[in-house]
């Protein structure tokens, strides 16, 4: 009995030596493997992304913003022609769209991106009470319905003053990066960092514990402010758009900057866009800033810089003087100034070559550096011939010129242009000074007392003036002036074109300008108190 | 009998069972915490514990009987537990649960009469086994008084739990095998060929257990049916690597091991406590077996050696089904681990076994013979700890009105629970 009962028992002990290498298989040889697949199923690792930085505008107000949108994606299942019928008037698009897409055999196709969250109300209205079937492999928000499609809550950058501004804050593309103006130019501080967020979870996805946490907040990008207006924008938009609508205008530009600081305080053209929808316009509109991307050969700023340089260098040579011009130099407003004098001072003698490096001063060739992408820099070649033959050899942007305006009203203080607040290369405390203030003080008297200069009833106490010049080619007028007052002064562009010869321009532009000036006459009256 | 009475009994095998006990109520306590009942993380380990307390109480009756009684009340026993494994098809006293009927309702406990069953048929056959020496003879006597055990093997089946039918029928099988009656096993060969033709045809039609035969031989064919339960405790099991994750460390319990509480609760004990663990676990069995064989070897009377071959087989078994299973080398089947797997009637049973092994061990010639000295210590401290309880046993009243007191305790912080639960709901 007793052997038997042995031999059970040695049995048994067999049985546990089974266990036992069992138990070291399982345990040492194949931990590693069966720790990977444990992981896999425990470890929920989230990609955690902030928001996209803010852009808004020197009171706050927002420019750019994200918000959650919809998309609407369709499954490999078959789709019933009565959901194709729901999805077609829900994404807005044909059903030949939705068929074609059926027909593809990827288990993912989108069919609309980046909706209203309210297109939502109409999906939940139409399926209801289907419940959605989360599908957890994806990623968070995603959501697939039986009925072969499904949605996902997508971020969308959203611009409420939509047209306003757009040529300057620019837009993202459906993966938020910026594409175009600021968005594009500040992408790299606007983009929200990416992270892991790490948790244990349960076999229905709770979680058990946190390893990594992640504050959202922690990974948003940095807001921008600006040094736009959109309340000044505004208001010089309705102008523009009621002259377009009047006299059929094909190109309305404005732009108005502050001459001492360089702060772009407005800029609005037309045609314009909305960024929230810039797939509905043409890549002409919405690529093309024409303040920074179209190079002129702009002959009225190439005249302040040649009046300057005269005026301080005293310079009589007649040969490269447009006719024109030299009535005004012969004039008794160059009397103070002497070349001793001048001499003394910048310690040079005036010479072509001399008034090559005062337009090398004023910034021409040389992109502005303003806080947009992609800026054309312009050509300063030979600007006397220029001057004398309009050649058009020397090109210069818009903004370029505007620069060029800043700088002789600004007591010939360097301006560089600026959208963005707080900018990183401060460029105020190094401004480099061109000219003497006799000789600014004298070519703004000599602009204020053109015959293109503005005069207003209502505001007489502001010091205005401004030169304006018509392309023949394009058939299209600009505007270069200034408004001055308590210790502000406000550069103001504007460019209007219908490419149709026998419209009065002139007529309209001075029209325009006397609106546009008032408005920011108005402008900084309210805000000359503000910080 | 006063005699024997004052012997002590095997403190050794006393103090590893204690040592699993304590293993395993820790480990069920890490097991189900985290999903017993939201506000209630103790629920399940509290059951468990009075359990266990009970298991234990009657394990030291049970030390504290006369053999001679166990070898009187063995038919009664068996008669019982027939009795309930009858009542257990009776609407009003029985609870039903997939599709089972294996427990009886007895207000608001819930008992599992087939571990009783088990119990008293190892009881039974130990005495009838070892009632003649010449059973030969006597054949038609035997296989006539074997029928209240065939007819409990039936009714067990019949619940149906097959996992405890099959324990119950390895444990007879292997004390018919060590007894003076194993030609009976040849005598019943047919049966055994019927028996075992049966269950292969069984298998081999397509069936809830004929899938859980093929997920023993190849669980990643359905990993997310029939084979998800082992696949999944071998990865968490796999993942605890040499030394563990430690204490509550575990994951596998969070819903992705079923059954982590009860049959697969070597499963969150190999994970929190890995190789290390286990061998531990594995060592202290082999203790455990070593003072088993010590008893009997050290026993010169046949039914004292068949009731502790007999109980130790009914925990043995168990323990080599529950590991089998979980381990990937035997089918799966629903069998509790001993002294791990969270269960009231089951940790009763088990303990009386060991209960009735210990009292076998005071009756073993020399049982002292190699414990060492600070076991002996050990000894010493419960043998007061005896004359303690002894000295109660004096005030009958006052241990009846501790025993009233306790259960009034356990009742009234039960109700409490569910009352809140109910509230919650």
């Amino acid at each position: 009995m007793e052997n038997r009962i042995i031999l059970w028992f040695a049995l048994l002990g067999l049985f546990f030596v089974l266990l036992i290498i069992r138990s070291f298989h399982f345990l040492v040889i194949e931990s590693a493997q069966f720790t990977d697949l444990k992981n896999n199923n425990v470890i929920k690792k989230e990609i955690v992304v902030g928001s996209r930085g803010r852009i808004r505008d020197r009171n706050g107000s927002i420019l750019a913003q994200d918000k959650p949108s919809v998309s609407i994606y369709l499954g490999d299942q078959q789709i019933l022609e009565k959901d194709q019928e729901f999805l077609a008037k829900l994404a807005g698009v044909p059903i030949k769209k939705i068929q074609s897409l059926i027909e593809k055999k990827a288990k993912f196709k989108w069919l609309a991106r980046q909706m209203p969250l309210l297109t939502l109300d109409e999906l939940w209205k139409y399926l209801s009470p289907s419940s959605p079937i989360t599908s957890p492999v994806i990623g968070n928000n995603r959501y697939f319905y039986d009925h072969g499609f499904g949605y996902v809550i997508e971020i969308k950058r959203e611009y409420p003053y939509e047209n306003l501004g757009s040529h300057l804050t620019g837009f993202t593309g459906v993966d938020n990066q910026g594409l175009s103006g600021l968005e594009s130019f500040y992408d790299t501080v606007l983009k929200p960092k990416n992270s892991d967020s790490i948790r244990l979870v349960d076999v229905i996805g709770r979680t058990i514990k946190i390893v990594r946490e992640v504050n959202k907040n922690d990974l948003n990008g940095k807001d921008i402010d600006t040094t736009l207006d959109i309340e000044l924008t505004s208001k010089l938009s309705d102008i523009l758009n009621s002259y377009k609508r009047v006299h059929d205008l094909s190109k309305v530009v404005v732009a108005v900057m502050d001459a001492t600081s360089g702060e772009l305080i407005s800029s609005y053209s037309l045609p314009s866009y909305d960024p929230n929808n810039y797939r509905k316009y043409s890549a002409q509109i919405y690529n093309t800033n024409v303040l920074i991307h179209e190079e002129r050969c702009l002959l009225s700023p190439l005249f302040l810089i040649l009046t300057a340089a005269v005026l301080e260098q005293n310079m009589s040579d007649t040969s490269i003087m447009p006719a024109h011009f030299l009535d005004n130099l012969k004039s008794d407003i160059l009397k103070p100034v002497t070349a001793k004098s001048i001499k003394s001072i910048l310690g040079f003698s005036f010479n072509s070559k001399m008034f090559l490096k005062y337009c090398k001063n004023f910034g021409l060739g040389i992109d502005t550096g303003v806080d947009l992408p992609s800026e054309k820099a312009g050509d300063i070649d030979d600007p006397i011939a220029t001057l004398l033959n309009s050649t058009g050899m020397t090109k210069m942007t818009a903004l370029q010129a505007i620069r060029v305006t800043a700088i002789i009203v600004n007591n010939g203080i360097d301006v560089l242009p600026r959208i963005r607040q707080g900018h990183d290369n401060d460029y105020s405390n190094n401004k480099q000074k061109l000219l003497l203030n006799v000789t600014s003080n004298t070519i703004r008297s000599y602009l204020s007392g053109q015959e293109d200069a503005l005069q207003f009833s209502s505001v007489n106490d502001f010091e205005y003036g401004g030169v304006q010049e018509y392309l023949e080619a394009d058939h299209e007028m600009m505007y270069f002036g200034y408004v001055r007052n308590l210790g502000r002064t406000y550069v103001v562009y504007l460019s209007v074109g219908n490419g149709i010869n026998g419209v009065n321009l002139e007529k309209i532009i001075r029209g325009m300008t006397k609106k546009i000036d008032y408005t920011v006459c108005k402008y900084i009256e309210s805000n000359a108190y503000k910080k | 009998m006063n005699k024997m009475k004052s012997r002590p009994f095997d403190q050794i095998l006393f103090f590893i069972v204690l040592i699993l006990v304590f293993m395993g109520t820790i480990n069920i306590y890490s097991a189900t915490h985290v999903f017993a009942y939201a506000d209630f993380p103790t629920y399940m380990i509290f059951r468990h514990v009075w359990f266990t307390l009970i298991g234990l109480l009657i394990a030291y009756l049970i030390t504290r009987f006369p053999i001679q009684l166990l070898w009187t009340i063995s038919g009664y026993l068996v008669f019982y537990t027939l009795m309930a494994l009858f009542l257990e098809h009776i609407p009003s006293v029985s609870h039903s649960a997939g599709g089972a009927s294996r427990w009886l309702k007895i207000g608001s406990i819930y008992l599992m009469p087939s571990y009783f069953a088990q119990f008293s048929c190892v009881m039974y056959l130990s005495k009838i086994l070892s009632e003649t020496e010449n059973i030969a003879r006597k054949w038609s006597r035997l296989i006539i008084r074997l029928i209240p055990i065939i007819l409990s093997f039936i009714m067990i089946l019949a619940e149906p739990n097959l996992s405890e039918a099959i324990i119950l029928f390895l444990v007879i099988f292997s004390m018919i095998n060590i007894s003076n009656a194993r030609k009976l096993i040849y005598y019943f060969g047919p049966f055994f060929i019927i028996i075992f033709i049966a269950i292969t045809i069984n298998l081999l039609t397509p069936s809830y257990r004929a899938a859980r035969m093929t997920t023993f031989l190849n669980p990643a064919r359905d990993p997310h049916g029939m084979g998800y339960q082992i696949i999944q405790s071998y990865i968490f099991m796999g993942s605890g690597g040499l030394f563990g994750q430690g204490f509550d460390k575990g994951i596998g319990k969070y819903g992705y091991v079923p059954g982590i509480g009860t049959d697969f609760a070597m499963v969150n004990y190999i994970e929190e406590y890995g190789l290390v663990g286990f061998l531990i676990f594995i060592s202290l069995l082999m203790i455990l077996i070593f003072r088993i064989i010590h008893i009997i070897r050290h026993n010169s009377i046949t039914y004292q050696k068949m009731l502790v071959f007999g109980f130790s087989g009914l925990i043995l078994w168990k323990i080599v089904i529950n590991l089998g299973t979980i381990f990937g080398l035997l089918p799966m089947t629903s069998i509790a681990l001993p002294f791990f797997s969270y269960g009231g009637s089951s940790q009763i049973v088990n303990l009386a076994s060991i209960g009735v092994i210990l009292l076998i061990s005071r009756d073993t010639i020399a049982n002292r013979d190699y414990v060492p000295l600070l076991l002996h210590k050990l000894e010493t401290s419960l043998n007061s700890f005896n004359r303690w309880m002894d000295s109660l046993k004096k005030h009958p009243i006052m241990v009846f009105f501790l025993f009233i007191i306790s259960l009034i305790l356990f009742f009234l912080k039960w109700f409490l629970e569910i009352f809140k639960l109910r509230g919650m709901k």
